[in-house]
């Protein structure tokens, strides 16, 4: 069976409609796209992050304009004449009558003057045109000269450092307690001790509080100690790590001043 | 009749209607409308404010068989639906039924307010069945049937006032206001001067007028302007802090269907929101009732019904 003019006449309406709609929904998306590329390249992130704004605006913006305007109101709404008696034929296509036939011939006359350019805002299109074409020079400058106002990974790392990190001095690690032990004034060790060795030491010791009472020892105490020293110990530069010796040649020196203090 | 000649039927009609009443456009539309739709209407309005003589003019223009039915509390059903008589005819005698004034095509009951519930149910029966029923025998209504009842909204007294679920019989209440004042000096000019009779011609024939009662059927109507009709009666039922009783859906098919004849009326092919803001009010206002706080509010049925027009 044929299908009816006035069905016919509808549904090229319809996809005359949504063709357009898509494509001001492409535009829409393309200065959406450029917008966001323009500015993660500002902020020295990659521009194709762009792509997954433009995606999910494009969806979101094509789904709710094709059902907006794939209602006949919409058409109506452009062209006044046709005003309430687009969506009347639309509605009753399957009835036949007299009265129902001569407004379908009436809309089909109207119809005839319906022209794209009613579904187009060529004000608007203008001026998408325009951004897109100042956005795309913008986006080629700011690439060119390596325009950034800001890095991005710079401003996550000192605000991850915002919530409290080490400033003044240093907290004392294994890794500072090694750098320690080659920062004392002298390299040949503290003179008191190396003295030590030419005098004669009398020590006695207490039997009584050498005497062990089996008795009375206790099973040793479990006690839990922090891997983290106490604030108060802490660790500053100084100048004798202005010598630079490298770390590799560190134990080197550390033993052959051991081994020079055995012999002597 | 060609559909496209109805448009200026009802302007010729309309334009004789208006040689002889002054100032009542869409009160006489609503009445045409009211004929095209085949229903009944309620005219309310002031003494002297040509409800009569409207209603008498449609008569004469349409060449319909006309009567009128003056409402008084002794008035019967059997003066409205007629009787059995006893008719002698060669020497034997016979029952035979004498019709009532009921048994037109237009029928002007004037304040039917006055009249007894018991002769209103027979009027309204008449109405609703178009038929009357008398001893054994029933006896159909010829078509079109079209029932005009004025009432006055003053002078309450001693009268009988129609119940709601009667009144809802009437598709609209129609309200006649009075004149403009440059209306008023016309209606003298006409009527206080030399008297010159206005000679009427038909306009439409009975035939005629049941072609465009079954075109205004088919009058096409979109479905969102549906939805919106049938909102408006839906929203009377759920405006309780200013309306006791909301309209039903009685309304809504008076409403549609109105919409339709005044389309038609219009020498439109469609159903536009318009003609659904238009006869919203007289399909409403006596399908409502309003609350005591509407009351307190001195707020109109009209005023109501406007609240949900868009």
């Amino acid at each position: 069976m044929a299908t009816k003019p006035i069905i016919a006449a509808l549904n090229e309406v319809r996809s005359a409609v949504t063709q357009i709609t898509l494509f001001t929904c492409l535009l829409d998306t393309l200065v959406v796209f450029l917008i966001s590329a323009l500015v993660l390249i500002l902020v020295s992130l990659p521009w194709w992050y762009g792509l997954f704004v433009a995606v999910v605006y494009g969806g979101l913006h094509v789904w709710r304009n094709v059902t907006k305007h794939r209602n006949l109101r919409y058409v109506e709404e452009k062209v006044p004449e046709l005003e309430e008696q687009l969506i009347t034929v639309a509605d009753t296509t399957d009835r036949e009558n007299a009265i129902v036939q001569s407004l379908q011939q009436d809309v089909l006359q109207n119809m005839r003057a319906v022209k794209t350019s009613y579904f187009l805002s060529f004000g608007r299109l203008t001026r998408e045109l325009i951004t897109l074409a100042v956005i795309s020079i913008l986006i080629i400058t700011a690439s060119a000269h390596h325009i950034h106002f800001l890095n991005f990974d710079d401003l996550l790392r000192d605000l991850k450092n915002l919530g409290g990190g080490p400033t003044g001095p240093y907290e004392l690690g294994n890794g500072s307690l090694e750098f320690l032990e080659n920062v004392s004034e002298d390299i040949y060790g503290n003179k008191s001790i190396a003295e030590l060795g030419n005098d004669e030491l009398q020590l006695q010791l207490s039997p009584v509080l050498s005497d062990i009472d089996i008795g009375k020892t206790k099973p040793p105490e479990s006690k839990e100690f922090t891997s983290t020293l106490p604030k108060e110990i802490s660790a500053s530069t100084d100048v004798s790590f202005q010598e630079s010796i490298p770390k590799g040649y560190q134990r080197i020196v550390k033993s052959y001043f051991s081994e020079i203090s055995k012999t002597s | 009749m060609r559909l496209e000649e109805t448009k200026k039927t009802f302007d010729h009609l309309l334009h004789e209607m208006n040689r002889v009443i002054v100032g009542m456009d869409e009160v006489l539309k609503q009445m045409v409308v009211s004929l095209l739709t085949n229903s009944h209407a309620i005219l309310e309005g002031y003494p002297g404010l040509a409800k009569t003589l409207s209603v008498k003019t449609m008569s004469q223009l349409l060449s319909l068989k006309f009567s009128r039915i003056q409402n008084t509390p002794d008035l019967m059903p059997s003066d409205i639906t007629g009787t059995y008589i006893i008719e002698e005819t060669g020497g034997k005698r016979a029952f035979k039924f004498q019709p009532g004034p009921v048994f037109a095509n237009i029928v002007l009951a004037d304040e039917i307010n006055r009249a007894t519930p018991k002769t209103q149910s027979a009027l309204l029966e008449a109405m609703q069945e178009r038929q009357v029923t008398v001893g054994n025998s029933t006896f159909k209504l010829e078509e079109p049937f079209f029932v005009l009842a004025t009432q006055n909204p003053i002078e309450q007294e001693g009268t009988y006032p129609l119940p709601e679920a009667q009144s809802d019989r009437f598709l609209f209440k129609i309200r006649t206001e009075y004149p403009t004042f440059d209306q008023e000096v016309e209606i003298v000019n006409r009527y206080a001067e030399e008297e010159k009779k206005v000679a009427l011609k038909p306009v439409l024939s009975r035939d005629e007028l049941i072609y465009l009662q079954s075109l205004t059927r088919q009058v096409p109507i979109a479905a969102d302007i549906k939805k919106y009709a049938v909102g408006i009666v839906a929203a009377t039922r759920q405006k309780k802090d200013l309306l006791e009783y909301g309209a039903s859906p009685r309304a809504s098919i008076g409403i549609v269907l109105a919409a339709k004849g005044r389309a038609l009326l219009e020498g439109r092919k469609y159903v536009s929101k318009q003609d659904i803001n238009a006869m919203a009010l007289p399909v409403l206002r006596h399908r409502i009732i309003l609350s005591f706080e509407a009351e307190r509010q001195n707020l109109h049925e009209d005023d109501v019904i406007k609240q949900f027009l868009k």
